[in-house]
């Protein structure tokens, strides 16, 4: 951790997302490294760039996006 | 809603993982869709890679499966059927399993490996345990094994061995059990963050 890092307090939750199909609640329950993607330069996640994943509580779909 | 209280069926595909002409494997998978499909709750299908037919001169979303893909979004755990040949998975299966990504996270996954000597597919098992993870499948501990597959069912397709019915109810009880912990947790549990 570096001088300048900013802890988030423990336990703190993201706002959940709407699910773009049918708009219920998501739960965000995983992240991933998606190595099939190229990271940006100087990004620290080596070998490919780290998603989030959602799944809505009412239709089961799954959305993905950068961390 | 707890995970005990969720009284919706869970959906469980069989993936069918070869192409091959007189595949023994079939007689596998069509024997573990009717286990699941006579447990209550449990929705199942049969999914044969050969009728699937993906692509094999592109890549990442263009190989992508519409119908796969949904059918795999809308999926609580899969149960993959893989013979053995020459100690690997067939290669048609493991491109298809690449295909997706999202829609396998944080689903429960059971192997049945198959095999025409006796290790049951012991070896296709092991090496299909760190691709299954490296996709975000959650593996179960019970595997289906079948030995001497050409050898195991009748011409009707009946399995002749009846210990292999025990055999498939507990390593279906222990998919159920998975699938059904694990939709709670993509469903209700956030990621501390």
């Amino acid at each position: 951790m570096s001088q300048d890092e900013v802890a988030r307090p423990y336990g703190a939750r993201r706002a959940p997302l709407a699910c773009p199909r049918c708009g219920s609640e998501m739960n965000r329950h995983a992240v991933k490294i998606d190595t099939t993607l190229i990271p940006e330069e100087g990004s620290p996640d080596a070998g490919g760039v780290m998603m989030d994943f959602h799944t809505c509580r009412e239709c089961r779909y799954v959305l993905e996006h950068r961390a | 809603m707890s995970a005990d209280t969720d009284d919706r069926s869970l959906f469980i595909p069989v993936i069918l993982g070869t192409s091959r002409v007189g595949r023994a494997s079939k007689n596998v998978a069509r024997f573990v869709v009717r286990h699941l499909a006579a447990m209550p709750g449990i929705e199942t299908a049969l999914v044969d890679v050969r009728e699937l037919a993906p692509r094999i001169d592109g890549a990442g979303e263009e190989i992508k499966i519409p119908a796969f893909s949904e059918l795999c979004m809308r999926a609580d755990a899969f149960v993959l059927v893989a013979p053995e040949y020459n100690h690997g998975y067939p290669g048609l299966l493991k491109h298809v399993l690449d295909t997706n990504l999202k829609e396998y996270i944080h689903k429960a996954v059971g192997i049945c490996g198959v095999s025409s000597g006796n290790f049951g597919g012991t070896r296709v098992i092991e090496n299909l345990l760190p691709v299954l993870r490296e996709l975000g499948l959650v593996t179960i501990f019970w595997d289906g094994s079948f030995s001497a597959a050409h050898k195991l069912f009748d011409a009707a397709g009946q399995i002749l061995d009846p210990a292999y019915v025990r055999r498939i109810d507990n390593f279906a009880k222990e998919l159920v059990w998975m699938a059904r912990v694990l939709r709670y947790g993509r469903e209700r549990v956030p990621l501390e963050n």
